[in-house]
């Protein structure tokens, strides 16, 4: 895909507009917790940030500022990140994410670190999740080629 | 206890690792590997006993809780068994129309798919069966769509419209019973609704969730998507549906009538008479479907609409022995008609009219399969004949004459299909050309038939099994 436009002031705009879409994705992942957010959204805002970086400056430049094949990576990482502190609760003897797990002496303190590890898992996973489907569909004609390249 | 979240959580965590990991050898044998290590937590699980699990120590109603009892040990343990009956079937080589990356990915599907099933089956909360609902229907879709040819896709895409529709019905009904209650908690939802302020909510939500359940076990006449979703998808995946995707949501739909509505309720509101009448057109219908079919695997999947009828021809019974009956065939339905997918196979050709001349190419296969149609039919000595019979009598027992003409007719059609089947298999044919199977199928093929012989000559354990099951039901 060819950038869809010249226009200096979309290219300006968009590379001053960018950093803040990334930077509020991280407040609301961060900031979950408090007040409203969480892992979704902020892996939707995220995701959004590229999606707007693909549509003016084309999908070569977004593919290569984040390429596919690292997405596939991430995409497990984060249901791995959500699961495996299930997993760390488990093996120390309390219920399935039950995130006293991780700190036993502080519970109040083992909750808000146990939410902000598993909305981070959840975070990775909807933005490399949504971002593949943008640029499966983005890029149609080469899907193929590209699902292939980037696992193998 | 909490150990009961193990049979779901295994393959939920083996589906990411294959992904990250990849290779299609080491993604089947990692798949291979945690459904076993899958069912030995199910094995383990009937050593425990009747028990609860509160999710991150969130004690119910407020929190998610599995519950485990001899209602879905047993179904537990089919999925398991079904899962790597499927993997069997499924060697990598056997997927050859797969590009790389995709069989690692088919792999995790799968993995994610049969977590899915086992979620639906041991989990307490009504919220929370939707969520493993969505999580086995995506996977079955895009394993449908595995499928070898163009038409695995269309077949795909209409599972995926008439599953999503199903889906949606169940969450607008728990939406409903959670407006009328307040609760998610089925047994909470159960003890909320006599005196629910609202009655109407609960029965338009009671009809949602159970019309959602019956469109995903394929009821008659909401299976529409049976045919295609089991023919043209791979094996494996045609194993593993018939042996347990269907299963998986009449065990959910019983779940629901019996553990959160009640006898009572179900009644009032003639949800057995429905379910009679729509389990008498399944067993018509279906049976002169697959009679009328020219594929080997259209014709079981149509017979499959048929002996769904026959389960919840028990379900509607709404009697200890309709359910030990429908638990019964559910189980060894799945054996045998698991056991005739993977019969069908890594056959050169689904084409009936390709069938003569099998017991000379593959005599191994051709006994199997006249073995396993037989026990389709119900043949006394087989597992088919001990769960046609018991379903039988538990009809009878009720009084359902209608449910026992049909079910008599319904067999004789099926007479017609299995000879379909078994006599061109033994027929002479000048093609004598060998076909070639791996030992995994041959495997397989034994398993299935060995456990279809067994258990019709000793049903004992798996009729008490099931036994328990309906009285931890009703």
């Amino acid at each position: 895909m060819t950038p869809k436009s010249n226009s200096a002031v979309l290219r300006v705009v968009t590379k001053q507009i960018i950093p803040m879409i990334l930077l509020f994705g991280l407040y609301v992942q961060f900031h979950g917790e408090y007040g409203p957010g969480g892992g979704f959204q902020a892996g939707v805002i995220f995701a959004a940030g590229f999606v707007l970086y693909a549509l003016v400056f084309g999908l070569d430049n977004a593919s290569r500022a984040m390429p596919a094949r690292a997405l596939f990576k991430l995409a497990p990482l984060g249901v791995l990140l959500f699961a495996g502190v299930g997993v760390y609760s488990l093996l120390r003897g309390y219920a399935f994410l039950d995130y006293t797990a991780i700190d036993p002496h502080d519970p109040v303190h083992a909750q808000h670190l146990g939410i902000l590890i598993i909305e981070l898992g959840v975070g990775l996973t909807v933005f490399s999740v949504l971002l593949l489907i943008f640029y499966a569909f983005a890029g149609r004609r080469r899907a193929d080629s590209l699902t292939h390249k980037d696992m193998g | 206890m909490n150990s009961l979240v193990l049979p779901a959580l295994i393959p939920l965590l083996t589906a990411p690792l294959i992904v990250l990991i990849g290779g299609r050898h080491r993604a089947w044998l990692m798949a291979f590997i945690s459904l076993g290590a899958a069912l030995l937590s199910v094995v383990h699980l009937f050593s425990l006993g009747d028990s609860q699990n509160a999710l991150g120590g969130w004690a119910a109603p407020v929190g998610i809780t599995y519950v485990i009892d001899a209602a879905n040990r047993p179904i537990l343990l089919l999925i398991m068994l079904a899962g790597l009956l499927g993997l069997l079937c499924a060697p990598p080589e056997r997927l050859a129309w797969l590009e790389s990356p995709r069989p690692a990915i088919f792999y995790a599907l799968y993995c994610l798919c049969v977590s899915g099933l086992a979620g639906i089956a041991s989990t307490g909360d009504a919220f929370n069966v939707f969520v493993f609902l969505e999580i086995s229907s995506l996977a079955t879709y895009a394993l449908v769509a595995a499928g070898p040819g163009r038409k695995a896709l269309r077949a795909a895409f209409q599972y995926l419209v008439l599953g999503t529709l199903g889906g949606s019905f169940v969450l607008l009904g728990v939406g409903m019973l959670y407006m009328a209650t307040g609760s998610l908690n089925m047994a909470d939802i159960a003890a909320l609704i006599p005196a629910s302020p609202l009655p109407n909510a609960v029965l338009v939500g009671g009809a949602f969730v159970l019309l959602g359940f019956m469109l995903k076990s394929a009821l008659f006449p909401l299976h529409q998507w049976l045919p295609g979703a089991y023919s043209r998808s791979p094996n494996a995946v045609a194993v593993l549906l018939a042996g347990s995707g269907t299963k998986v949501s009449l065990y959910a739909l019983s779940r629901i009538m019996f553990g959160v509505f009640g006898v009572s309720w179900l009644v009032a509101h003639q949800v057995d008479k429905i379910l009679l009448i729509l389990a008498c057109a399944a067993m018509l219908f279906g049976s002169l479907g697959a009679i009328q079919q020219t594929r080997l695997k259209a014709l079981l999947a149509w017979s499959s609409i048929a002996q769904i009828g026959y389960i919840v021809l028990g379900i509607s019974t709404l009697s200890e022995a309709g359910l030990r009956a429908a638990w019964v065939f559910m189980l060894f339905h799945a054996v045998i008609k698991g056991g005739l997918f993977v019969c069908a196979s890594g056959l050169p050709s689904d084409r009936l009219e390709n069938l003569p001349g099998l017991a000379q190419r593959d005599p191994l296969r051709a006994a199997c399969m006249t073995l396993l149609a037989l026990a389709l039919l119900g043949v006394p000595l087989t597992a088919g004949f001990v769960s046609k019979w018991l379903m039988l009598q538990a009809a009878w027992d009720s009084g359902a004459l209608l449910g026992v003409i049909v079910f008599a007719v319904s067999s004789l059609l099926a007479v017609a299909y299995v000879a379909r089947i078994v006599l061109p298999i033994w027929q002479h044919s000048d093609n004598t050309q060998p076909i070639i199977t791996p030992p995994t199928i041959r495997l397989a093929m034994l398993l299935t038939t060995a456990a279809a012989l067994i258990f019709g000559v000793w049903p004992g354990p798996v009729i008490e099994l099931c036994q328990r099951a309906a009285e931890a039901l009703l």
